[in-house]
């Protein structure tokens, strides 16, 4: 049986690291080829919301969507 | 086991993940604001993400931890039996 | 038994960590987890009894533990308590006091830790 992650994001994408945290270990996980989930709680849910238009730090619904892409499994 | 810490090393949550790790043997790794705690830290068994020490201009020589970057981070993270993440 | 440990670092209000600290617990043991939530360092204040939440509209979580504590084990950290000058008398009912060592075997039998 292939090796699973959980993430957990309960912060909102523009006020703390943990976004740019979630992306980096998921793209790392899903490069190993690890059946890679994140599940997404309370502000977190923030992080896909469509049309967003941050700049200057990491852009959470791209981002997300290129690991979306890749494999990563994502619930709300 | 392994703790992910990564508050800043003069936070609450920092010194109670910390403790608590040192306490129950587990290994620990710094992400994010924690990696600031291997410029002053003498200890050679901390795990240290590489691109977060660059992205605040800490320089490799300056710690005295392992830096890793985040594919050796998942290794760590799916050898050892448990994650315990103090996000 | 599914074994999921919680622990709360933040005080009850101000930020939403104690509330979901209390709502996945609970999620968890309504799913037949044996579920334990553990507040350390501020979040000791969330067992803080007579919350008033008045018709603020918050929940009253100190209210939330209580009933909980019927269905999970939920302690209180010692030396957290004594930090914030609290101790037995100021909390809800049901909340136990650990000295530490039941923090360290609970993460090492739970299957997932949570922390808020």
């Amino acid at each position: 049986m292939p090796k699973k992650l959980t993430l957990f994001l309960n912060t909102s994408p523009y006020s703390f690291e943990n976004t740019y945290t979630a992306m980096r270990i998921a793209e790392a996980a899903l490069a190993k080829g690890l059946e890679t989930h994140l599940v997404a709680s309370a502000d977190g849910v923030y992080n896909f919301l469509k049309g967003q238009k941050g700049r200057g730090l990491p852009h959470a619904a791209d981002g997300f969507k290129s690991l979306i892409d890749k494999g990563l499994k994502v619930d709300l | 086991m392994l703790f992910l810490i990564s508050s800043a090393p003069e936070t609450k949550e920092f010194k109670t993940a910390f403790n608590l790790a040192k306490d129950i043997n587990a290994d620990i790794c710094l992400l994010q604001n924690a990696v600031y705690a291997s410029r002053n830290s003498n200890d050679s068994s901390l795990y240290v993400l590489l691109d977060e020490l660059k992205l605040r201009g800490i320089n490799e020589n300056e710690i005295s931890g392992k830096p890793i970057d985040y594919g050796r981070l998942i290794d760590l993270m799916t050898e050892t039996d448990k994650v315990v993440g103090f996000f | 038994m599914d074994n999921l440990l919680v622990i709360l670092r933040k005080p009850p209000y101000g930020v939403i960590n104690a509330a979901e600290a209390v709502r996945h617990a609970g999620g968890a043991s309504g799913f037949d987890y044996k579920a334990t939530l553990y507040l350390i360092d501020s979040g000791v204040y969330t067992a803080r009894k007579n919350q008033d939440t008045g018709n603020t509209g918050f929940t009253g979580l100190g209210e939330s533990l209580e009933l909980l504590s019927g269905e999970m084990e939920i302690y209180a950290d010692r030396n957290s308590l004594k930090e914030y000058n609290l101790n037995e008398d100021n909390l809800v009912e049901g909340v136990k006091i650990d000295d530490g060592e039941i923090l360290k075997q609970a993460i090492k039998d739970a299957q997932s830790v949570m922390i808020f």
